[in-house]
């Protein structure tokens, strides 16, 4: 489009004077906007005001503005143009005239009319944020009512309505999962969202009671002290819930430290206690629990002191740790035989503690309790002493009655008396039998004494109340758990440590009395106190309480935690 | 304002921030609760008590300044103090968090403290630098007397370009209404001149005009100096110099009022986040401190 624009101004004097331009492109803008093509300085024009472009041969004139524009006189805001049509824009005017030959379009434009209009509604430039379409307080308003409905006003009402709780978390809109400062720990997850169950009052700090709907109340019996003041306490004095790290027991050392200090403060009267506050800073030896004998009455098990003359386990055997360890092996049936510590030391399902011995298992098969060789199969049983004198009667009375020829039979007629098919009379058989319990007792006393039982057994010879010969086998106490207070897992030392006698200094051991447990200062040259956390050069493990003891009664399996 | 707020007698507010942050970290230190440190502790509702106070305290600076009638202390005072323990107040409440920090509303409004912190700290930046770089830029001029000047340039230039026949009027009318500097905040921030000039193409009558980029003058300068290197007539080549001398007083006068626009700017913006964040911070420490007492 090619258009002539005829700018008119008028002088002082009341001459016209004309200047022409040309112009070439799309379109002719018209606006307030300084990159308008005609830029028109009146405050009552937009921007961007209007258009005038060709369509075909026709001239059109489109305005996006509000106000629109007049063409003759009529409000519009598309219109065609002919010549002789006058547009006026605010107080600017535009008369339309025949064009030119080489020219599309053709209008004149009066600069002195605009001049006068824009002089009185010239613009001062905007210089200040004021002046711009920014603004503070709206915006403060704005944030503050959104930030207060988002995060409390309609989390807060969700909280009242249970199935607006419902919607809103579900929808992803604000509720109150937007106040948890923190995850709730493993064991609670399956509160989910349900924050009622322990939050049950608003403004309330969470009571005991809300955990004993699900909790025992016997939780915290803590061992045979029977503190019934710790009952006393806010559960969540000790367990606190979205914290981070989560951690639902409180390990620190202090929560223990806080009466075991000085425990004689707390418990009752004559129950033994020992201070300590940290596993390296205070800390009694280990206390071993040994099954000991006393002069009348049950056994009872005692908690000895590893460090301590007492410390020797009296389980009524003879176990050389040396000699089934001699790297040039151990007697057996089959000749020398190798052993290593795991052929009778088994982990438990789990690999926490090992398997208790048992003889059938782990000593029999070098321990063998036959007794006749001529008939190696037949043993004699194990842990019943009146039960192997009962065997090897009956085995000798059997074999002496069916047996032929007698070998301790003197005289022909006896021997041949003894002959299969021949009927023993009343006389050869009591003669017979009478052998087989000399042959028994013979025997008996043979493995009692100096072949089988004695090897491991203490036994003692006697007289049974019939005057008949009986034996006493000294009665086994092995430790059934040595550290009763602390747990422990072998499986969670075994990647650093491989050797058992890293810990157990079983090779040198002679005599069955040794108690092989490794005592606190072996355990220390791993584990540091809880203040090696802080201190990490040291490359020892931060050891708290909580690490190997229970809090809670280790009886009540539910709260015996094994980590 | 000048240094002295930050010197407000004898800094007797950077004092009391000092101590608060002192005993704060030193508290903190000290302090080995059973549990990691957080909110919940006595130290932590200590902390936590302090922040909301000084909060509230900060905000109610907004209140003093507009309290012309008020005694109670004067304003240059409450800026000093509010300046100081603002900034107590950071460390102060990133000792409540205990470090921890999540996507929950505490956290908010620790981020949205940590926002109205860093925009004030922007505001004392600018309050020391920006009015000396004011007063640098428009010498003893005032903005008014600028824009004064501004207008009596282009008259003079109106007149000297009606004098020289041709187009010489038109580009200098277009020149002048199409000047255009500031009017967005980010054009004022940005120092913007997005002027132009519609100067006639190069093609003579016949051709057509159009308008063009003229930051700083550029373009209508370029113009003037095309044509006066054409002009062989002595006279009309004195008329075109004393039309660029004038356009070129004229560039110098814009670029030193665009420079005060943006200066000033940028000496306000910081209080366009400043103040809303401020009330969205109130709003979060609202919700922060009841969600935590609702489920104790």
């Amino acid at each position: 489009m090619r258009a002539l624009i005829r700018f008119l101004s008028r002088g002082a004097a009341g001459t016209v004077e004309q200047r022409d331009r040309t112009f070439a492109g799309e379109a002719i803008t018209l606006g307030r906007a300084t990159d308008q093509v005609l830029h028109l300085r009146d405050r009552r024009v937009e921007l961007e005001h209007a258009r005038i472009f060709l369509r075909g041969d026709r001239i059109l004139i489109s305005s996006a503005a509000i106000a629109g524009v007049t063409v003759n006189g009529a409000v519009c805001r598309d219109a065609a143009l002919r010549p002789g049509d006058v547009v006026a824009i605010g107080s600017n005017t535009l008369r339309f005239f025949a064009p030119p030959p080489d020219f599309d379009v053709a209008f004149s434009f009066e600069l002195d009319a605009a001049a006068r209009v824009t002089e009185a509604a010239r613009e001062r430039p905007v210089l200040d944020l004021a002046a711009t379409r920014m603004a503070k307080r709206p915006w403060a308003w704005i944030l503050f009512i959104a930030i207060g409905a988002a995060c409390l006003i309609v989390p807060a009402l969700g909280m009242k309505e249970e199935g607006l709780g419902g919607t809103l978390r579900a929808r992803g809109l604000p509720n109150d999962g937007w106040w948890i400062s923190g995850a709730l720990s493993p064991a609670h997850q399956n509160i989910g969202t349900a924050c009622e169950s322990c939050h049950a009052l608003p403004f309330v700090r969470v009571r005991n009671q809300e955990c004993l709907a699900c909790h025992a109340p016997t939780l915290h019996g803590h061992g045979s002290a029977g503190l019934d003041h710790l009952r006393a306490e806010r559960c969540t004095a000790c367990h606190v819930e979205h914290n981070e790290p989560t951690t639902l027991v409180r390990r620190d050392a202090r929560v223990c430290a806080d009466c075991h200090r000085d425990l004689a403060r707390v418990v009752a009267e004559g129950i033994e206690v020992q201070p300590a506050t940290d596993f390296v800073a205070l800390h009694p030896e280990f206390r071993v629990a040994l099954t000991l004998p006393t002069k009348q009455g049950p056994l009872v098990e005692q908690r000895m002191r590893l460090d301590s003359a007492a410390g020797q386990e009296r389980s009524g055997l003879a176990f050389p740790h040396d000699v089934h360890l001699d790297p040039a092996g151990v007697k057996s049936p089959e000749g020398k035989v190798v052993m290593a510590c795991g052929d009778c030391h088994q982990p438990e399902e789990g690999g926490g503690r090992m398997q208790p011995i048992a003889m059938e298992r782990h000593c029999a098969s070098c321990h063998r309790l036959d007794f006749e060789p001529a008939d190696p199969e037949r043993t004699v049983p194990h842990g019943d002493a009146a039960g192997v004198l009962r065997t090897l009667l009956e085995y000798y009375s059997a074999r002496y009655l069916e047996e032929y020829p007698d070998p301790h039979a003197t005289s022909r007629p006896e021997r041949l008396a003894a002959r299969p098919g021949v009927e023993l009379t009343a006389a050869q058989r009591t003669r017979a039998l009478e052998r087989a319990r000399t042959k028994a007792l013979a025997t008996a006393r043979d493995l009692f004494e100096r072949r089988t039982c004695h090897q491991c057994h203490q036994v003692t010879a006697a007289t049974a109340e019939d005057g008949s010969p009986t034996w006493i086998v000294a009665p086994t106490m092995l430790a059934r758990r040595w550290m009763p207070k602390a747990h422990f897992s072998h499986e969670r030392h075994s990647t650093a440590l491989t050797e058992c006698s890293t810990c157990h200094s079983a090779a040198d051991s002679q005599a069955a009395s040794d108690v092989l447990m490794p005592g606190i200062a072996t355990c220390r040259e791993c584990h540091g106190g809880s203040a090696v956390a802080a201190t990490p050069a040291a490359n020892l493990v931060p050891s708290d309480c909580a690490l190997c003891h229970f809090f809670h009664d280790p009886d009540s399996e539910r709260w015996v935690s094994n980590p | 304002m000048h240094a002295s707020i930050l010197a407000f007698a004898r800094k007797r507010y950077l004092w009391l921030a000092l101590a608060l942050s002192v005993a704060g970290i030193a508290a903190y230190s000290w302090h080995r609760p059973l549990d990691a440190p957080n909110g919940g502790t006595w130290l932590g509702y200590t902390l936590g008590g302090v922040g909301a106070a000084l909060i509230l305290l900060l905000l109610l600076f907004g209140i003093r300044k507009r309290s012309y009638r008020s005694s109670l202390g004067t304003v240059q005072g409450w800026l000093s103090a509010h300046v100081y323990l603002g900034t107590a107040l950071l460390i102060i409440v990133t000792l409540h968090t205990g470090f921890q920090f999540g996507w929950n509303v505490h956290t908010l409004a620790y981020a949205l403290m940590c926002l109205v912190i860093a925009s004030g700290a922007f505001g004392v930046f600018a309050y020391l630098r920006y009015p000396h770089a004011l007063s640098d830029n428009r010498g003893n001029l005032t903005r008014e007397q600028m824009l004064e000047e501004l207008a009596s340039l282009d008259d003079r230039c109106m007149r000297a370009a009606t004098r020289i026949p041709g187009a010489f009027a038109d580009v200098l009318i277009s020149n002048r209404d199409r000047t255009s500097i500031g009017g967005s905040a980010l054009a004022l921030l940005a120092g913007r001149d997005s002027s132009r000039v519609v100067v006639p193409a190069s093609g003579g009558a016949r051709g057509s005009e159009r308008a063009i980029d003229n930051p700083e003058q550029r373009a209508v300068l370029e113009w003037l100096a095309d044509r006066l290197s054409r002009s062989t007539d002595g006279t009309l080549t004195q008329q075109i110099g004393e039309l660029m001398s004038l356009v070129s007083t004229r560039k110098l006068l814009l670029r030193k009022l665009t420079r005060d626009a943006q200066i000033r700017a940028w000496l306000e913006i910081w209080l366009y986040v400043h103040v809303p964040l401020s009330f969205g911070l109130l709003a979060a420490l609202i919700a922060h401190v009841v969600a935590v007492f609702l489920y104790w």
